[in-house]
């Protein structure tokens, strides 16, 4: 019977654990909208926004993102659900973006729970059964990266129960049923950064393409754009191969490149890590006659873009991603239409070592 | 001499869920004296050596070694106090070799810390002479040397601890006559030194050439103490199975038409390595045929070969006439012989089985349906049947076979074989650590099964049994045939002679 | 002494190993149902026996390897491998449905039986051996897909998300299989005979059972199931991709040891590996529905296994003493 006993305990204490995990979450917003409730009122009693005594935060929070919400006219408590990656230090900013539109629709006016869950890899099949189990927990609206075509049987299922889906940051290969995607133009940045290097480049100069993962769609869109580019205007393309995203991989292919090709004139990232590909480039000495042109500007990436090693980011607005698709769910859970479908594709900053320092002052 | 009490235990008592192993046990040993423990299997010797040893904890009761209580006692404990164990079942090592077993946990050590390999085999080798061992290389892997030299080597470990007290069980029950012999001497000797020994067997005659002292269990009781100088076989048979006993077992019949006899098995040349070279013989039907020689002649080999169980060099194999090509013991199964292996633990038994499941598993088809699935309930009774015909003392059927006693547990491999009707059946040292009431039952079984048409092949170490049970015996000496003797012809003289390779005297009677 | 038929009683089912994994089960069930007001919805219940289906077929085979004393570390790519075969040879190859399911199992078959000859033939290590032959096939499946996904539509594709009624195929599928290992595991020669190597090797082979033929099947069994596992979950997604099956090996292995079969061998039950499955599987539904970050969930899945296997090894220790 002891070992019974034993291992009841156990589960016990483990389930009690976890099932305190997640009401902790749960409880933080709430306790927000509380505060901001009581505030709000005080504010409207003395008529204007300055407090009488009680410190708190008193202010609404500001509009940080790309569209403006709607006030909740439905009377009831929306859920929303993000799905959402975390690979490598790109995400954070996503992330970012997610909580601060959590915080930004908890307030009373618009009335909304946003729960994020994070994945530490590409599954396919771990966000299709968090998409069905979403589905069972009733969310009115689902935000997910769209890592793998075998997402898309999920995405039609939740469709199919009345919750719309929204995209961010990678879009499946295959037709699915999402409202819309929020992300970039992958396939027109591949084509811009390979029109970038290439004019850095000159016709019949040699480059190495570093993609992310070949079943990743959105790495592919970007990779045959550039291509494309790249092609077209005479460039060599002398290899091309996966890092998965890993910097200590990218680091590693560079130095390969290096050794294969001595006359390497440029190599291009299409995903995360290109901070590895800028070590081996600076290690060997040869910033200036290789020019690396990638995507995103992660904290890694920004020293080597002020020395110069990165010639060339496209940005693709994470912040954006991780808020947007939420609030035009939101949006249009409440009006029961949808603001924007098909592709909502985010701002294509270009960040080179000139501008560097104006958004990311040292 | 003022004789001195060197472990005593009082009233000690020690329960088992559902059993009382012991009950209310109290023994004074004295320093330097060989004491015999004897009694049935069940009766409690095994659970008092592990006592005794640290393994166990008493249930109640108290022990004390060298005038100190000890409380909580562990093997290891006990290894420091001086006291060693030598176990029936054999607790080496098989992957390491003999030296690194003997010296397990203290191998010697140079000035750096690392293990001094010269010294080792030194030592090992010196201690392996000790025990009769000296053709062994102390590089030698225990799983390379047969049950009985490995046995020879716990001992040597024992040796090699330098204990005040020794406890052998059944030491020999894998040895020859003479190597229990070279045993009883090393005994004296370490007698002589001051060592106590308690020893426990189920060889009678040894206990009365080799002990000072004698305790008698049965049924978790001590029933009476004697002075060995005034007991004889009978008197000590008589305590361990209460009831009036006569010696030796002889069965009502022996073969003795060989002239008109039919042959059921035969082998010719048969090469197994090393270990059996050019060995003829025939089985004819309804015989009990002896297998006999010193360790390592190659008896279980030629078994095993025969069965298919390894592989061989040559040798062919007509079985009532028609030649056979055994090369599995799947083979040899479906030609209607058995085989039950020496060293049960090793070799046949199924510790995580059942007993019901270690009786079934070969005849197996016997309680399927037609569509090859399980009849339990047909098990069950086929299991009990076989069980309660060997009369296999278990609680129930689905108790765990390791909780049995050695005998029991041997009972129920040879009713695993008895179950697949078998036409031959090869034992290999069928009574190995197994009590006499047990063992004559054994004996009744085997005879029973040659009257209902059985041909036996039996493999033993055991001159008693050879010799009283046997309608022919082969006697094998480094891995030959050195002689055949009919019933008449086997006595003790002849067999060792033959044993060791020497001629029989012309004028044999 | 009086001998009771004990077969089936209450008393030994409650002594077996997989009742104290019972137990936790049922306990785990009990506080998800407070703990989530959405556990016990039938949507998610199917969702859970449909997410354990794909372990759940799998660990019939990895227990029946793991109960002779092997192990099998391939199973996550051979369903990689089967997905995207499926997945090819109905779309690039365009072949028929019956044609498709028989050639996917048989390479599954296949791939078994080059596991189980090296085992026993060569008499390598089985860690070692289906180490390798895991590298092999991922390679396989990345020269089969050049690392990009296929899409499939086909007949087949109803073994993974068909619904009889309220219940996925899936899961029926895998009840199938639980049923029909469970059978052939205690009721059969053969099934006898793979507890009896994992028993005790030499004592098999002296009794009369082909051990390396044994052996040899049990591998072939657990390719087949991979096989049909990765049919059911190419039908599931409409998709196979590389990355397919990733892990699979980690989650079948806990859910067999914590069901109750040893590492050693020789015990253990079929019917042990479903509660096993049921274990990890409600323990990660649990994860999203209280809202449990990714990170947490490995480490959680960690400490149920050494829990479990500290309780086995107590038990064991506690039965030989």
């Amino acid at each position: 019977m002891k070992k019974v006993l034993a291992l009841l305990l156990a589960l016990t204490m483990l389930m009690g654990t976890l099932a305190g995990c997640g009401s902790a979450q749960e409880n933080a917003p709430a306790n927000d909208s509380q505060t901001n409730t009581e505030d709000n009122s005080a504010a409207g009693d003395t008529g204007d926004t300055g407090n009488t005594g009680d410190a708190a935060p008193a202010d609404e929070i500001e509009n940080t993102f790309n569209y403006e919400a709607v006030e909740n006219t439905t009377g009831e408590e929306i859920r929303i659900a993000v799905l959402t990656t975390q690979t490598n230090a790109f995400w954070v900013d996503v992330c970012k973006g997610t909580e601060d539109v959590t915080k930004f629709l908890a307030q009373p006016q618009y009335n909304c729970t946003v729960d994020m869950q994070t994945f530490d890899n590409f599954d396919g099949q771990a966000i299709s059964e968090a998409i069905d189990t979403c589905i069972t927990m009733e969310y009115d609206a689902i935000c997910t990266v769209g890592v793998a075509d075998s997402i898309a049987t999920s995405i039609s299922k939740a469709v199919a129960a009345g919750i719309p889906v929204y995209l961010f940051n990678s879009n499946t290969g295959v037709e699915n049923e999402a409202t819309a995607f929020v992300g970039q133009d992958l396939y027109g940045a591949g084509e811009k950064l390979g029109g970038i290097l290439a004019d850095m480049v000159g016709e019949g100069g040699k480059v190495g393409i570093i993609t992310g993962l070949y079943s990743v769609n959105a790495h592919e869109l970007r990779r045959t754009g550039a291509e494309k580019a790249l092609t077209d205007a005479g460039v060599e393309i002398v290899a091309t191969a996966e890092n998965h995203d890993s910097s200590d991989e990218a680091y590693s292919l560079t130095k390969d490149l290096i050794t294969a090709n001595p006359d390497l004139k440029g190599v291009l990232v299409t995903a995360g890590g290109p901070e590895g590909a800028a070590r081996a480039i600076e290690e060997a000495g040869l910033q200036d006659q290789i020019s690396l042109v990638c995507f995103d500007t992660t904290a890694e990436m920004l020293p080597y873009i002020r020395e110069g090693v990165i010639k060339c980011t496209l940005g693709q607005d994470p912040y954006g991603q991780g808020s947007d698709p939420v609030i035009l769910a939101y949006n249009e859970i409440v009006t029961g239409e949808a603001a924007v479908t098909g592709d909502a594709f985010t701002e294509m900053t270009e960040y080179t070592p000139d501008n560097i320092n104006e958004y990311f002052p040292e | 001499m003022e004789q001195q009490i060197i472990y005593s235990i009082q009233h000690v008592t020690k329960e088992f869920p559902g059993v009382k192993a012991l009950s209310d046990i109290s023994i004074d040993v004295r320093r330097g004296e060989i004491l015999a423990v004897v009694g049935e299997n069940g009766a409690g010797k095994s659970t008092l050596m592990n006592i005794l040893s640290g393994a166990y904890a008493p249930t109640s009761g108290t022990i004390t070694f060298e005038g100190q209580e000890l409380t909580s006692l562990t093997p290891e404990r006990a290894q420091h106090l001086g006291i060693a164990m030598i176990h029936q079942e054999l607790s080496l090592s098989n992957a390491l070799n003999l030296a690194e077993n003997i010296f397990e946990g203290r191998l010697p050590k140079n000035s750096i810390g690392l293990v001094d390999r010269r010294k080792l085999y030194q030592e090992s080798k010196r201690l392996l002479e000790e025990v009769g061992l000296p053709n062994l290389d102390p590089r030698t892997l225990v799983r390379d040397i047969n049950v009985s030299q490995q046995q020879m080597v716990e001992i040597a470990k024992a040796l090699s601890l330098n204990a005040k007290f020794l406890i052998l069980d059944e030491p020999t029950s894998s040895l020859t006559v003479s190597e229990a012999e070279y045993l009883h001497e090393i005994m004296r000797r370490l007698k002589s030194k001051g060592i106590t020994m308690l020893y426990i067997s189920h060889k009678l005659d040894e206990i009365l050439a080799i002990s000072d002292r004698i305790v008698v269990f049965r049924d978790g009781r001590l029933i009476t103490t004697m002075e060995t100088a005034a007991t004889q076989i009978n008197d000590m048979v008589s305590s361990m199975v209460g009831r009036e006993y006569s010696a030796g077992y002889t069965r009502a019949h022996y073969k003795n038409d060989y002239a008109t006899a039919e042959p059921i098995l035969k082998v010719s040349n048969l090469n197994v390595g090393k270990k059996v070279k050019n060995v003829d013989f025939t089985l004819y039907k309804g015989e009990l045929l002896g297998i006999t020689g010193l360790v390592g002649a190659g008896r279980s080999e030629v078994l095993q070969a025969v069965f298919g169980a390894d592989p061989r060099q040559s040798g062919e194999i007509e079985i009532e006439g028609q030649k056979c090509r055994i090369r599995h013991p799947s083979d040899a199964i479906a030609r209607g012989l058995a085989l039950v292996p020496e060293g049960r633990k090793l070799q046949s038994l199924f510790l995580k089985f059942s007993v019901k499941e270690n009786i079934t598993l070969v005849a197996m088809k016997q309680v399927l349906n037609r569509c090859g699935l399980l009849k339990p309930r047909k098990e069950y009774e086929f299991a009990d049947s076989f069980s309660k015909r060997l009369r296999v003392k278990t609680p129930s059927l689905d108790q765990k076979i390791v909780n049995l006693s050695g005998g029991n547990q041997q009972k129920a491999v040879i009713a695993r074989w008895l179950a697949n009707q078998p036409k031959i059946l090869f034992l290999d040292e069928p009574t190995q650590g197994i009590d006499i009431g047990a063992k004559n039952e054994i004996y009744e079984i085997i005879d029973e099964m040659i009257r209902q048409g059985a041909s036996v092949i039996m493999v033993s170490s055991e001159m008693q049994e050879t010799i009283s049970l046997c309608d022919r015996v082969l006697v094998m000496y480094e891995g030959e045939i050195s002689g055949e003797l009919y019933h008449k012809d086997a006595t003790e003289k002849n067999i060792v002679t033959l044993m060791s390779g020497q001629a029989l005297p012309v004028s044999a009677s | 002494m009086k001998s009771k038929q004990e077969f089936g009683g209450l008393r030994a089912f409650t002594k077996r190993s997989e009742f104290s994994v019972l137990i936790g089960l049922m306990v785990i069930f009990i506080v998800m149902s407070f703990a989530s007001p959405y556990f016990l919805k039938l949507n998610n219940i199917m969702n859970v026996l449909q997410q354990i289906s794909r372990y759940g077929i799998i660990s019939v085979g990895m227990a029946l390897i793991m109960i002779t004393g092997g192990i099998d570390l391939s199973v996550g790519y051979t369903v990689a491998l089967s997905a995207c075969m499926a997945a090819h040879l109905t779309t690039n190859v365009k072949m028929a449905w019956p044609a498709v399911f028989l050639v996917v199992l048989l390479m599954g078959a296949v791939i078994g039986l080059v596991n189980g000859l090296l085992v026993t033939k060569v008499k390598l290590w089985p860690f070692i051996v289906t180490l390798a032959t895991s590298k092999i096939i991922s390679g396989c499946v990345l020269l089969l897909t050049s690392g990009m996904p296929i899409h499939i539509e086909s007949p087949l594709c109803w073994l993974g998300s068909g619904y009889v009624g309220p219940v996925p195929v899936s899961v029926i599928m895998m009840f199938l299989v639980i049923i029909g290992g469970s059978i052939f595991a205690s009721m059969t020669q053969t099934g006898r005979n793979i507890y009896a190597i994992g028993n005790n090797e030499r004592a098999a082979a002296l009794s009369g059972i082909r051990v390396e033929r044994t052996k040899t099947l049990v591998y072939v069994i657990c390719g087949i199931l991979c096989a049909f596992c990765g049919i059911v979950v190419a039908g599931n997604l409409n998709s196979a991709d590389a990355g397919l099956g990733a892990g699979y090996e980690t989650d079948v292995i806990a859910a067999v040891v914590i069901g109750g079969v040893s590492m050693s061998g020789g015990e253990g039950s079929i019917w042990g590996a479903l509660i096993g499955a049921m274990i990890i599987g409600i323990l990660k539904n649990a994860f999203i529905l209280l809202k449990v970050s990714s990170y947490w969930q490995s480490v959680v899945i960690g400490l149920v296994i050494i829990a479990a296997v500290t309780i086995d090894r107590i038990r064991t220790v506690r039965k030989a003493k």
